[in-house]
């Protein structure tokens, strides 16, 4: 039967075979050409402004990523500061002893360690995105010239942003200008300054270039001016520090704001300052303040959000919920949500990885009187929290309820481990509210990057190196008159008080190491005498310089003894000013010398570094 | 809580029960050849709720038409179901025997020891709070005909299509205690994939001389598109799960498509001459789509010469029945890469912006993620042979010794850049590595009498490989520089471990020097070669290798009383080492979690190799490395064949009733952990993330197998 049928179809069937053979061979070379369907390369997609602005809001969601999750870079920027330490005392390995851990070839990318490689990576992809962009610009039609010097001002803010902030991370660094499309391993050195230099002209050709008003989460002209007044300083250029910051100022476009506004606008409870800090308030009309804002938000997960949140609860606020006993030796705590005191739904399960110092949260707070930052509500100390145990509560414990003690009357405390679990911080900054957790992380919300009272507290800083304390003074009473703290007079002003006055207002938005290093730097370069007496020069920046001189002054843990409860001291030598290149960078590189910097292993290699740009 | 505490390990751990039944039937019928057989599998596994279900059918079917024509079709169905959800078995290690399943209102924990920060969580969540479906549904099939053609010609085409549907649905329950809300995703991946071989052979025999010429024409096309829809948030409800998508607030859609072609072309001639010299030799041509743009193609040759010593005239030996001499040296090329490797990657994501009226919008991001390489083409590995077969003494000793020599240039590796340039590494060719070895197998006729029967089978294998040529980089003396940051070493080893070395640990009389390092007494002290007092790549040394430096395995097996059989497997890897950060006590939250019991120092306990709890690393950075040696006794098999006559009875042609026992034993040295072998025995596991688990912390099961092997 079966072969009756075959015999019938027998022509057929040949021809299906020589159709078959035909098919394969007929199509040689074509053949092996699969393209990919469901992903775009770059000689299909980036020859249109679409394509660039898609690189430039890629740099933004790298910039975002600083503010963001478990173990938030900006906390390494905090512990090498004085505003905060590395709070994580149940192991080794957290950037707590400096001396021995921060090594090139060490851990440098970990929520257990620190984040020193995370900045040296992701910069370096940010200027990766920054360099695509110049070096395709002229692959696309645009629109207007418009159009398209907006999309280059652009991405010369993004390289200009990675830059300045490596120079003062890392000093000298690689300068990489153009998008490096083979597997290159002869890169150099060039000198900070030499960097700088081209930064400050790159950001003063964008100024112009770069729209006036942007959406929320992208880059605006005065974002541009904001970075090129930083730039400015750092170069020493402090006449045209003050000419950049009082364009945003004069320029009327961003402005301090000082009226009530955004979602508690109408709770006399509240302030101005809570009102600044809300999640929901940050990209708001009402919201003049925010230059750079960068953009998170509750049900855009996979679609444009910070995967997890801020988590800005878990890293800066204490550990309160264990570990804290009542005066008569009753476990005082519980992190459970719902209970009838529930704590941690309203601050946050803290682990207290980023821990306020001594001088973060008492020293510069002395004479607080009505400012706002330090106000209850806005900020807690641990005095404000109370025993909410629901095991006091079941027997009636009297102290069930009542406000945290430290120590008995005879001196012993109360807590265990105060480091982690004891310190103030303020909570009208780290209040993101985070209904996906029952116990609050801190969840999805905008951050600020740049905002208006940073650039008056730069414009003072200019005027104070430029001798015009009266100026400075009036533009740190600007931001101090907001929060309603008292006035200063031109006596006051000196370059501690504007550390201070900066750790007060912004505590856990500035990157607090890159602006101490910007200003250690200046003395260097200056040879300016500083309050604590001393001058500094350039020449052994990395055994004598401001930024350690300050930190050992006013904080109590560096150097101290202070070891955590699992033994480990904390300690910091005058050469941690510029981080450690990481080893895997200067290894890859076979062809070249990239230099390390002073004080660890492998600085012994270096050559001169560059200090003009080759031309290409 | 007297004397109730939960045994974690009895709770988790079961006794898995494994059934394969399966059945075949075959016959032929005029010019026709069937074949058909179905099989179903149920195994259980080790951890509870750990199970694989599976059902295979074949069908061949091979008709002879007429003298020139055969045609045919096999055909296999299969039906995989993995749905099934294991105990978490890290619990056994970290949830606390204090701990309970339940609260007080019976409701399931989160975590036994309410401490799920440290990743005590309860073993059986995910088991009670996942509705899944994983299926996998494939249908193989290959048509093909040969044709007779005169003048000793055949031609032979074949036409292959897989078709594969995996289906993953899967519902994570609100009322878990692990989830705020509901989430379900449903996964569908249809895989398709032709070949399609087109073979001329000619065979020609001319007095000793006998030639066999072939060509091949070969096509190859791979295509699978995959749909996965995610929801969470749903409302009013997560009630209908997976099927109603549409009910989430959150929706996300993705897809991924992915093309691939291949080809070849192959020209293949066996000449024979009086079955004392055979000669092949090939040419090939390998295509791949994956490769750069100008290398998709390259070509293959290879030549194989063999001596039957034993068909000389001149060869007269009662003791020798044969003996064969081969030498051969062959091209032969690896295309193992991603399918899109060699392109220039635009990850598309998203990001958030504000408009002027506090609208969110999403704006699309571009991470141009990877380097672009066109230049990646075909490793190719040429490899030379020498082997000799022989047979003893009428086949009571048979075995073959095989030498080789393989050079593999232009490798497909990860390459570390700068990362300074933006992209981490490029995949890209390099250098030239050099493997030689030796492998031995005897197969012997211990006894060999009419009631007792004993045959062993051993072989010996071992391997030796250098990187011989990096990418040619050179220091000032002209000599090769290697590639520190891959850890690849000219004249070394691929599987070399290098790194700083753990030497012991510092006891109570070298407190001192211990903190010249920055740790303590039960820290691990590291070897500071150069002195300086600080840890460095200097400081790194040579410590071994990564696989074994030989193997080898035995098998046994005797006949007893004509109807008994017994065997016995034994294999050896032997130098190999592992990682075994165990040794530094710090596993988890030792104050917080359950954890398993190493030996640990403490000034009453100085031994010298596991630290203290919760040690220090200091500023070093390293790895414990310990001889993972073993021998295993891998197979127990009893089996007795029931008698011809009574089967003869019964109408059977054949029964066999065995049983057998895998894994029953392992002597490992100086291991002393969970399994040596960091595989399970039927082979590498799959693990969640796609790569294969190689977790220390994985048990090897020990199998217990009846069977019976029935033929009608």
């Amino acid at each position: 039967m079966m072969r009756k049928i075959i015999y019938n179809y027998r022509k057929a069937f040949f021809s299906f075979i020589l159709i078959l053979s035909l098919a394969f061979t007929g199509c040689e070379e074509e053949f092996l050409d699969a393209d990919p369907q469901s992903f775009f390369t770059p000689s299909n997609a980036l020859d249109t402004p679409e394509g660039l602005n898609s690189l430039l809001s890629q740099a933004m969601r790298n910039l975002r990523a600083e503010f963001y999750g478990d173990g938030a870079p900006m906390i390494t920027e905090n512990i090498f500061s004085e505003v905060s330490v590395e709070g994580t005392t149940d192991k080794s390995g957290p950037a707590q002893d400096l001396n021995l851990l921060i090594l090139p070839d060490a851990r440098l990318n970990s929520a257990d360690a620190n984040r020193i490689g995370w900045f040296w990576e992701e910069f370096y992809k940010g200027i990766k995105y920054a360099n695509t962009v110049i070096g395709r610009l002229n692959d696309a039609t645009f629109e207007s010239d418009a159009q398209k010097n907006d999309i280059m001002g652009r991405a010369l803010f993004h390289r200009a942003y990675r830059y300045y902030r490596l120079t003062q991370q890392f000093g000298d660094v690689p300068l990489i200008l153009e998008e490096i499309t083979s597997a290159r391993l002869d890169f150099v050195t060039t000198a900070r300054e030499t960097i700088l230099r081209k930064m400050q002209e790159d950001l003063n050709m964008a100024v112009p270039m770069v729209n006036a008003v942007a959406n929320n989460g992208d880059i605006n002209k005065d974002a541009v001016l904001h970075l090129l007044t930083k730039v400015n300083l750092a170069l020493g250029d402090f006449d045209e520090a003050i000419a950049s910051s009082s364009q945003i100022i004069n320029g009327g476009t961003h402005t301090l704001t000082t009226d009530r506004f955004g979602i508690d606008a109408d709770n006399p409870e509240k302030d101005v300052t809570w009102d600044l800090h809300r999640v929901e308030n940050k990209s708001i009309s009402g919201n003049t303040e925010g230059i750079l804002v960068v953009i998170d938000r509750l049900g855009y997960e996979d679609n444009g959000d910070y995967s997890g949140g801020t988590s800005i609860q878990r890293q800066a606020v204490p550990l309160w919920w264990r570990f804290i006993n009542t005066p008569d030796g009753q476990n005082g705590m519980s992190d459970a949500p719902g209970i009838d005191i529930d704590q941690v739904t309203a601050i946050g399960r803290g682990i207290g990885r980023n821990r306020g110092t001594h001088y973060s949260t008492k020293e510069i707070w002395k004479n607080a009187n009505n400012d706002q930052r330090h106000k209850l509500g806005n900020w807690y100390d641990m005095e404000d929290l109370v025993y909410n145990a629901p095991s006091l509560q079941s027997s009636g414990n009297s102290y069930y309820g009542k406000n945290l003690e430290l120590y008995l009357p005879n001196g012993t405390p109360l807590c265990s481990d105060t480091i982690r679990n004891w310190y103030g911080f303020p909570h009208y900054k780290f209040f993101v509210p985070d209904p996906l957790n029952v116990k609050p992380s801190g969840g999805h919300g905008d951050w600020y990057v740049y905002r208006v009272a940073e650039t008056y507290l730069l414009r003072a800083e200019a005027y104070f190196w430029k001798g015009n304390l009266g100026a400075a003074a009036e533009d740190i009473n600007v931001v101090r008159r907001r929060a309603e703290a008292d006035e200063i007079t031109a006596a006051d002003v000196d370059i501690a008080y504007i550390l201070d006055e900066r750790a007060r207002e912004l505590y856990y938005e500035e990157g607090r190491k890159t602006e101490l290093t910007r200003i250690a730097y200046i003395f260097a370069k200056t040879g300016k005498a500083a309050y604590n007496g001393k001058t500094y020069s350039l020449d052994n920046f990395s055994t004598d310089n401001f930024w350690y001189d300050r930190i050992m002054e006013v904080t109590d843990f560096y150097n101290k003894g202070v070891k955590t409860i699992h033994g480990d001291e904390y300690t910091m030598s005058p050469y941690h000013v510029l981080w450690p290149i990481p080893a895997s960078a200067i290894n890859a590189n076979t062809q070249g010398v990239i230099n390390q910097n002073e004080g660890y292993p492998g600085a012994e290699n270096n050559i001169p570094p560059l200090t003009t740009i080759p031309e290409e | 809580m007297a004397g109730n505490s939960i045994n974690w390990y009895d709770r988790i751990m079961q006794t898995g029960f494994r059934n394969d039944i399966n059945t075949s039937i075959s016959g032929r019928k005029g010019g026709l050849n069937y074949y058909w057989s179905i099989g179903r599998t149920s195994n259980e596994g080790i951890f509870d709720g750990e199970k694989f279900e599976a059902l295979r059918s074949r069908l061949n079917l091979d008709a002879k038409i007429t003298d020139w024509l055969t045609v045919g079709m096999n055909t296999q169905f299969a039906k995989r179901n993995e749905g099934f959800i294991a105990a978490d078995r890290g619990q056994i290690e970290r949830s606390s025997p204090w701990g309970s399943e339940f609260d007080d209102e019976g409701n399931i924990r989160l975590s036994p020891q309410d401490d799920n920060g440290a990743g005590a969580v309860n073993a059986f969540l995910a088991q009670k709070f996942n509705d899944r479906i994983d299926l996998d549904h494939t249908f193989n099939s290959r048509v093909y005909a040969k044709l007779k053609l005169p003048l000793g010609f055949s031609y032979e085409i074949g036409y292959t299509n897989r078709l594969e549907f995996q289906e993953y649905y899967n519902h994570a329950l609100a009322a878990s205690p692990q989830n705020v809300v509901g989430s379900a995703e449903r996964k569908v991946t249809k895989i398709n994939e032709w070949q399609l071989d087109n073979i001329l052979r000619w065979d020609k025999t001319v007095d000793k001389h006998s030639f066999n010429l072939m060509f091949l024409v070969y096509g190859e096309k791979f295509q699978s598109y995959e749909t996965r829809a995610r929801a969470n948030t749903f409302e009013p409800s997560d009630a209908l799960g997976y099927s109603a998508l549409e009910l989430g607030t959150v929706q996300i859609a993705e897809s991924e498509d992915v093309t691939s072609t291949g080809d070849a072309m192959m020209t293949r001639l066996n000449y024979n001459y009086d079955s004392r010299y055979l000669l092949t030799m090939t040419m090939r041509r390998d295509g791949y789509s994956a490769f750069g743009a100008n290398n998709k193609r390259a070509y293959f040759p290879s030549i194989a010469g063999a001596w039957t010593i034993s068909n000389e005239s001149f060869f007269n030996s009662e003791f020798i029945d044969f003996l064969k001499l081969r030498l051969s040296y062959g091209e032969n090329g690896n295309r193992d890469i991603g399918r899109f490797t060699a392109l220039s990657k635009l990850n598309a994501n998203k990001y958030l912006n504000v408009d002027a009226g506090g609208n969110v919008i999403t704006v699309p991001t571009f991470d141009n993620g990877t380097q672009e390489n066109n230049a990646l083409r075909w490793e190719r590995t040429k490899a030379t042979n020498l082997g000799l077969d022989f047979s003893l003494a009428n086949g009571v000793v048979e075995g073959s010794i095989e030498a080789y020599q393989n050079i593999t240039n232009d490798l497909i590796v990860t390459r570390q850049l700068p990362n300074i340039i933006g992209f981490n590494n490029v995949t890209t060719n390099l250098g030239e590595i050099e493997n030689k070895g030796l492998e031995f197998t005897l197969a012997t006729q211990n006894i060999n009498r009419e009631n007792f029967q004993w045959n062993t089978n051993f072989n010996f294998s071992l391997n030796r490989n250098k990187i011989r040529k990096l990418y040619g980089d050179l220091d000032e003396n002209g000599n090769e520089l290697d590639d520190i940051t891959n850890q690849r070493f000219i004249g070394q080893a691929t599987d070399v471990i290098w790194g700083q070395e753990a030497i012991g640990i510092w006891q109570t009389n070298e407190a001192a020097e211990a903190a010249e390092y920055g740790v303590f007494p039960g820290d691990w002290k590291i070897r500071d070669v150069d002195n300086s007092g600080d840890f460095t790549v200097e400081d790194n040394v040579f410590q071994g290798h990564r696989s074994p430096r030989f193997s080898w395995a035995m098998s046994n097996r005797f006949t007893m009383l004509k109807n008994f059989d017994f065997s016995f497997e034994v294999y050896s890897n032997w130098g190999q080492k592992r990682v075994f950060n165990e040794a530094k006590n710090r596993n988890g939250f030792i104050d917080r979690t359950n954890s398993i019991q190493t030996p640990y120092w403490t000034p009453d306990n100085p031994i010298n190799d596991y630290a203290r709890l919760f040690s220090s690393d200091g500023s070093s950075s390293f790895t414990i490395w310990r001889d993972a040696s073993f021998i295993r006794l891998s197979n127990i098999t009893l089996a007795y064949r029931f008698p011809k006559p009574l089967l003869e009875k019964l109408s059977l042609q054949s029964l066999r009733l065995y049983a057998n026992v895998r894994n029953v034993a392992v002597y490992a040295p100086h291991w002393d952990f969970y399994d040596p072998e960091p595989t399970n025995i039927e082979g590498r596991i799959l693990g969640d993330d796609g790569d294969f688990d190689t977790d220390a912390s994985l048990p090897t099961p020990r199998f217990f197998t009846f069977g019976i092997d029935l033929s009608l």
